[in-house]
């Protein structure tokens, strides 16, 4: 896909997501729960979309310029690892307009349509899991690829201190996500369910591969930073450096999102600042991760310009 | 002959230190650039005049300046010394 293609493509999605926000009428029962007016809703509405359409914004910037310094280094072995990366970056970036603009598109259609609900909801979740799985997939591999560029590979020490915290955060992911209440049927507070999928299949298609995300996120991370230990050059250091702290960013948001989608009835008991708290962090979590790449990968491109 | 092309082989593991693998591209492009000739045929005094260039050119990379130093320092040695091998 060229870069015009790709800008139009991360465009349509913008003005897609943005009309969505201003048209799509706001649910009513949440409007009169927190005392707002239509309009209301709509400027808080806005103060959520625009700054997520500059996080795509910055994301297609991002991969734009990865794009054009891999083509810079593409004969030479870290340009053929890093190709994989920015196809990995690539599906990352992509599935945060495409997931936003359907769940949106899919609140709009089963609120018209309540029998449509579930498939909407199931379908939304699983366009989700795939380009993040997808994203993380290839980065892993390109990261581990990258990793064995270099001879000195003795990270077994450092696979164990990554594997700590994994295993608490996918403990507790899958205890949040089979003990939330609404995962399977909606409830009289909560109208719409989380996965409207029985426990065992949430189990294998949902709560593993999402373990896997994790896996494979923190992972990707700990070979970009082991490659970044091992490779000589102080400036090219420092732009990996950024590289991998802009991919923590972003895999901590994922698991902050999926933890927010496990904690759905908690909400429904949340005042409207608490959320909008919550969502303006993690919207700032994002935004770190996006400059953070994005300073990546302007230092990586300006050595190959030098 | 060979001489020379261990010039530039140095020329490389001097910046290898500080550009990591772009390092050859990063050599390549200022001796093509700048001096208009095959990366091989790198001489002492080409590279004593192409540092000037390399001085400016990692300074824009790097607000270190303590770093740009130390590779103009390490590059300029090696100028002298190849220098004084050559003739």
């Amino acid at each position: 896909m060229s870069n015009k293609k790709i800008l139009i493509l991360f465009i349509s999605l913008s003005v897609i997501y943005l009309l969505e926000a201003l048209f799509i009428s706001s649910d009513a029962s949440a409007r009169s729960k927190f005392n707002l007016s239509a309009t209301e809703v709509k400027l808080l509405s806005l103060t959520v979309t625009l700054p997520i359409i500059f996080i795509w914004m910055l994301g297609c910037y991002a991969y734009i310029k990865f794009r054009s310094y891999v083509d810079t280094i593409a004969k030479d072995k870290d340009g053929r690892v890093f190709r994989i990366i920015s196809y990995g970056l690539l599906a990352l970036f992509l599935w945060l307009p495409i997931s936003s603009v359907f769940s949106n598109m899919a609140t709009y259609l089963y609120r018209t349509n309540p029998s449509w609900t579930a498939p909407l909801v199931i379908t939304n979740n699983y366009i989700n899991l795939a380009l993040v799985l997808v994203g993380f997939a290839l980065i892993y591999k390109g990261a581990y690829k990258l990793i064995n560029l270099k001879e000195s590979r003795n990270i077994s020490g450092w696979k164990y201190i990554t594997l700590l915290p994994l295993v608490f955060i996918s403990a507790l992911f899958t205890f949040l996500t089979l003990n939330n209440p609404v995962r399977q049927f909606p409830s009289a507070d909560v109208p719409t369910a989380a996965y409207y999928l029985p426990d065992w299949l949430l189990i294998i298609t949902i709560i593993i591969p999402y373990v896997l995300v994790f896996y494979l996120g923190f992972f990707s991370i700990l070979y970009i930073y082991m490659y970044r230990k091992n490779v000589r050059g102080i400036i090219y250091k420092n732009a990996l450096d950024y590289f991998a702290k802009g991919l923590l960013c972003i895999v901590l948001s994922i698991i902050v999102i999926r933890y927010l989608a496990a904690l759905t009835t908690l909400f429904d008991n949340s005042t409207l600042k608490i959320i909008l708290l919550i969502i303006y962090l993690l919207i700032l979590l994002l935004l770190c991760g996006f400059i953070l790449l994005v300073k990546s990968v302007k230092k990586l491109k300006a050595i190959e310009k030098a | 002959m060979e001489k020379t092309y261990s010039l530039y082989d140095q020329a490389i593991e001097i910046t290898t230190d500080y550009l990591g693998p772009a390092a050859k591209r990063f050599i390549d492009r200022q001796i093509v650039a700048h001096l208009d000739k095959k990366p091989e045929n790198l001489t002492p005094a080409d590279l004593s005049k192409l540092t000037i260039w390399m001085e400016a050119t990692v300074s824009l990379l790097t607000n270190d300046k303590d770093v740009v130093s130390e590779y103009i320092n390490k590059l300029e040695e090696l100028s002298s010394t190849s220098r004084q091998e050559y003739y």
